[in-house]
């Protein structure tokens, strides 16, 4: 091969070079991203106080669930995607996983209307009007599921709605494990 | 013709009062030196939901909760540093408008210079060629 005819070749080359570069972004496995995506994985939540639903002169506090693993969603009542998830938020419920709510950017009076018409998977709910639970969770929308283990730490996040594949592919099995005796 | 022009003057008055309304929820601080500082934060902190928006251009609420959360931070005293830090364990650095010089972003940086640099090399070579042997 000469060099006029290397030469004509190098476009290609480099075409498809860029083509592998791209195809091996897209191959990386979704979770992955979206664990990178998410680091307070692996770091101790803040405290924080908001107004239970049920009490409005209670505050709800990580200690609540310290020491058992929990699971936390955070939902709108005018948020679509939460409806959406709803039913499996509902199921996990009654099999006996404890979920606590955190109604983020919402009313009182729109949160208890939503539990009363689509049921109540909630331990407690508590009331965060103003988004200022934003930045101790890192949200960038609702709905988002965290689970933290017995010492408070974050261990899961998924953002955007549950589906039936995350629920029994990587929620489910991270917390047999957590509840599994050391 | 004239109609055409009230309907535009209608249309930024518009954008000008819905960009008024979205800015009104912000409450700044009552120190005009914090405010000052929180302000150019904003501008260095990227919108998480938005693209290439800084949270201080953003109207969505993400943007707003972030920016009060700062103004709360520069009212207690933080340095921007420790902001920043606080903002990066959450967003990752993607949530820094510009990313910082470090190992891991190199070729971030330097990436551009090198594919110049390579195109001028491979331009140069193919001229060269050319002179050396005409087909």
């Amino acid at each position: 091969m000469n060099r006029t005819q290397f030469f004509r070749l190098l476009p290609l080359l480099l075409a498809l070079l860029l083509a592998i570069l791209l195809a091996s972004g897209l191959l990386i496995p979704a979770t992955r991203k979206e664990q990178a995506a998410a680091p307070v994985v692996g770091t101790p939540l803040p405290s924080f106080s908001l107004p239970l639903l049920s009490d409005s002169s209670l505050l709800f506090l990580p200690a609540l669930w310290k020491e058992q693993t929990a699971v936390i969603n955070i939902f709108a009542s005018w948020c679509e995607p939460c409806r959406v998830e709803h039913p499996l938020l509902s199921q996990l419920a009654a099999r006996g996983t404890k979920i606590y709510g955190v109604a983020w950017r919402d009313t009182e009076a729109n949160i208890k209307q939503y539990l009363s018409r689509l049921g109540d998977p909630y331990q407690a709910v508590g009331l965060d009007a103003f988004g200022r639970t934003t930045l101790i969770f890192g949200i960038a929308g609702v709905p988002e599921t965290y689970v933290l283990d017995a010492k408070g730490i974050v261990r899961w996040k998924h953002a955007g709605p549950l589906t039936p594949d995350v629920v029994s592919g990587q929620l489910l099995p991270l917390l047999q494990k957590l509840s599994a005796p050391r | 013709m004239p109609r055409l022009h009230a309907i535009a003057a209608l249309f930024c008055l518009f954008i000008l009062l819905s960009r008024a309304t979205a800015l009104a929820a912000d409450t700044p601080l009552p120190d005009a030196g914090q405010e000052a500082r929180a302000k150019a934060l904003f501008w260095e902190l990227r919108c998480v939901v938005c693209a290439g928006e800084s949270i201080a251009e953003s109207t969505v609420p993400v943007a707003q909760d972030i920016r009060a959360s700062v103004r709360q931070m520069v009212a207690e005293g933080k340095s921007d540093e420790e902001i920043k830090t606080l903002l990066v364990s959450r967003y990752t650095e993607s949530v820094l408008m510009t990313p910082s010089f470090a190992p891991h972003t190199a070729l971030l940086w330097l990436g551009p210079l090198i594919v110049l640099a390579l195109g001028g090399a491979i331009l140069f070579a193919y001229f060269s060629a050319r002179r050396i042997d005409p087909e």
